[in-house]
């Protein structure tokens, strides 16, 4: 920060260099061309931004840079032309290519007039590497310096070459290699300054990524393929300093003798705080969750894990061996929660981790539940979460019969009456109920740094494609994964949602009746049919209550929840709800689940207020 | 506790240690005067302006400490401004810049960003004759010259 630069004339912002440097940083290369074209002052100011960083796929570059196929029409041959003369491209890299910081290209024209005069990059990605270091003479010095490359090579290229190559980068920190078999204990020794490596070769030898002697420079290491236990101790050894691992899976290597002597890796000091595992081996499972509970007690300091399934041994070996542990996440395989997808054996061992790790802050994983009967026995300890996201299943509910038998009940005990067994039953199934979600809310309302909490939906919110139908609300897209479990935790006027102030994502299922919270000398409120004429009418204002307990939230904290629920079971008067939200503060959600007769005309008029409002 | 900072038209503004401590520049400097009720001087910050930044750091009293995120893409966002400070930049462009450049002086890297991001956003999507008109300049060059510079740069015509 310079003090002295104090401009004489305040009123013009563009001859102090800091702001223009900011400014610069949040214009794109259009924006800039317009700039550079206002002024000359401008032009000197914005001419370095616009070429700070190039990509040749981006903006015309494609246009100038690709051959024009012409049609002639006397001959019908077909001439190839370049658009623009190879030599004007020389010429704006003569011009402007000590400007370049980072360059990212595919095409031999652009790196070859690159790598003469872009002499000031910090960062290259290019499929070319080998037309732009002109390497073979050892006198011709490299004029790059990049600190980050990624490059593809082609295969015929033999690795001891790109060593070469990249022995000559010396301040290069950041590299990424997206094929070829490099192997990692020479490449590593070749660059002792790399720090960030990322290797995308989708099936490299064992013996490629095993490491013999210590490289302490490296701190994160990134490897598509899957790595055999033998390479993941051989890098826990001798990377003292990773700090960030990620790898596609572990297996195990039935050719070799697999793992070090224990003794060996008994000293390795590591360091390790983040271990992802992005891919499923399927079939191999069971195999792949043994040995990631095996070797969890070599990196005791992790604080990151993510993993494409967590079953409850590995959970437990988690909760064992890494009290530091803060984050969870599950990393989407096929990204559903339907049923139909869902793996088997994994119920409830979130709940294990929830239990035992008194560190952690987030929790991702929505394809996991835990059962209310786990929650219930095994309270959570996790009371710093910020990021909650998974499924609460098995809570029970009377169903319709018991309800009424439950109700009857209470009148006939006030009136003195004998009940009957079934009224008995009711009755105390009512008390457990109670109890269960009493406890159950108790312990999510403890959760009072939580901003994100998701209790499964089955309609998410997802990215890639998939063959079940898309459903439109509003601007997002939801995929369709058919029905949701029967018995999902939905919230209740008296979960406690008041107490989570600092929520601004909120996905629930639904909402329970007010049956909780209602006080006990009036008699429970609402039926969970909606078509009971028998529905009491005066106890029957849920709807009016979860409206007025949404705006007084919303007052309340001036948050904007997104509620994606279906309620329309419990909750008949939509269209009033609609209303209350159209200000914008909730972006509602009705499923087009096949609803009782009784309420489908209530139901498309919600829809079609929905779906008429453009502000929705 | 509180600082006393004086503008340069010399009017005096009581302010709370926390909130002057946004401005690195403050913060340096009573860590190295140490505990003293002497006011600061800021003899390059008007009352108009330093008005201003007080209500920005009244505001952001207790924003965390930014941490400059890694990215790969060093182009950043510039509409992802928060409300509030959206409404405090709508301000005309001399305040604006004056804001600016009092951020720059008393080093409040927050209130930098978002003044630069409100001008980047006053540039975007202007022709040359929109933004000349906007920052009331002076087109000076020759029709030649300006072909010339469309010439040399058309790659970077949105496509």
């Amino acid at each position: 920060m310079s003090r002295t630069h104090f401009p004489r004339q305040p009123t013009n912002i563009l001859f102090m260099s800091e702001a223009v440097d900011i400014i610069g940083t949040y214009l794109t290369p259009p924006d800039l061309l317009r700039c550079i074209l206002v002024c000359r002052a401008w032009n000197t100011l914005f001419i370095p931004h616009l070429y700070n960083t190039l990509d040749d796929s981006l903006y015309a570059w494609p246009e100038i840079l690709d051959p024009l196929h012409e049609q002639n029409d006397a001959t019908e041959t077909t001439t190839i032309r370049l658009r623009k003369d190879p030599d004007w491209i020389l010429e704006a890299f003569t011009k402007y290519g000590h400007l370049v910081r980072r360059l990212c290209t595919t095409r031999y024209l652009f790196s070859d007039a690159a790598a003469q005069t872009c002499t000031r990059l910090t960062s290259l990605a290019s499929q070319v590497i080998f037309l732009a270091y002109p390497f073979t003479e050892s006198d011709n010095p490299i004029p790059w310096h990049p600190s980050e490359l990624s490059t593809a090579l082609e295969p015929m290229v033999k690795h001891d070459s790109l060593l070469d190559v990249l022995g000559f980068c010396r301040h290069l920190t950041k590299l990424l290699i997206s094929c070829s078999e490099v192997p990692m204990q020479a490449l590593l020794e070749r660059m002792p300054q790399l720090r960030y490596y990322t290797y995308l070769h989708e099936a490299p030898l064992s013996t490629t990524l095993l490491l013999t002697s210590p490289m302490p420079h490296l701190v994160t290491l990134r490897i598509r393929s899957g790595i055999t236990k033998a390479v993941f101790f051989s890098l826990l050894t001798n990377l003292p300093n990773l700090q960030d691992l990620a790898t596609g899976s572990l297996y195990k290597d039935y050719m070799r003798e697999d793992g070090l002597p224990r003794s060996e890796i008994k000293f390795a000091p590591s360091r390790l705080q983040r271990l992802h595992f992005t891919r499923r081996n399927y079939g191999l499972e069971k195999n792949e969750h043994r040995m990631l509970a095996e070797i969890l007690p070599w990196v005791s300091d992790l604080i990151q894990i993510g993993v494409t399934y967590l079953d409850s041994n590995t959970a437990l070996a988690l909760a064992s061996n890494c009290p530091q542990l803060q984050s969870f996440q599950h990393i989407a395989g096929t990204g559903t929660i339907c049923r139909r997808y869902r793996d088997a054996g994994v119920t409830n061992s979130l709940g294990i981790v929830l239990c035992n790790s008194v560190n952690m802050t987030e929790i991702d994983g929505v394809r996991y539940e835990v059962e209310a009967r786990s929650m219930v026995l095994n309270p959570w300890i996790c009371e710093r979460l910020v990021v909650l996201r998974l499924q609460i299943i098995g809570v029970t509910r009377l169903t319709e019969e018991e309800e009424i038998d439950y109700r009857q009940g209470l009148l006939f005990r006030r009136l003195n009456r004998v009940l009957s067994e079934a009224e008995m039953r009711a009755l105390e199934k009512y008390e457990e109920v109670r109890e269960q979600h009493q406890t159950i809310y108790g312990q999510l309302a403890k959760l009072v740094h939580l901003t994100d909490f998701e209790l499964g939906m089955e309609y998410r919110n997802l990215n890639y494609q998939w063959r079940n139908p898309m459903i439109r609300r509003g601007a997002q897209s939801y995929r369709d994964y058919g029905d949701p479990f029967p018995d999902t935790l939905e919230l209740s006027l008296a979960s406690g949602l008041d107490l989570l102030s600092s929520l601004t994502k909120l996905e629930v299922f639904g909402f329970e009746s007010a049956l909780d919270e209602m006080p006990r000398t009036q008699s429970p409120g609402v039926a969970r049919s909606p078509d009971s004429g028998s529905r009491p009418r005066e106890n029957g204002n849920l709807d009016d209550r979860i409206i007025a307990a949404f705006e007084q939230y919303a007052n309340k904290h001036q948050n904007s929840l997104h509620v994606c629920k279906d309620f329309i079971m419990d909750f008949t008067a939509g269209p009033s709800l609609v209303k209350s939200l159209s200000d914008g503060i909730y972006d509602l959600l009705v499923p087009d689940a096949p609803t009782l007769p009784s309420i489908s005309a209530e139901l498309e008029e919600l829809k079609q207020m929905i779906h008429g409002d453009s502000s929705f | 506790m509180t600082v006393i900072l004086v503008s340069s038209d010399n009017q005096d503004f009581k302010v709370d240690k926390e909130v002057a401590e946004r401005s690195i520049l403050i913060k340096n400097m009573l860590e190295d005067v140490g505990e003293s009720d002497s006011p600061i001087p800021l003899p390059n910050v008007t009352s108009a302006v330093l008005t201003k930044v007080i209500e920005y750091c009244e505001h952001h009293r207790n924003d965390p400490v930014q941490v400059p995120e890694e990215t790969d893409d060093p182009r950043k966002r510039s509409n992802d401004i928060e409300e509030w400070d959206m409404k405090f930049m709508q301000v005309d462009q001399e305040m604006l810049f004056e804001i600016i450049l009092a951020a720059n002086y008393l080093d409040i890297k927050p209130l930098l960003d978002v003044g630069c991001k409100t001008v980047a956003n006053i540039i975007k999507g202007k022709t040359p004759e929109e933004i000349r008109k906007a920052f009331n300049i002076v087109n000076d060059f020759t029709p030649e010259e300006e072909a010339q510079i469309k010439k040399e740069n058309e790659w970077a015509e949105d496509r």
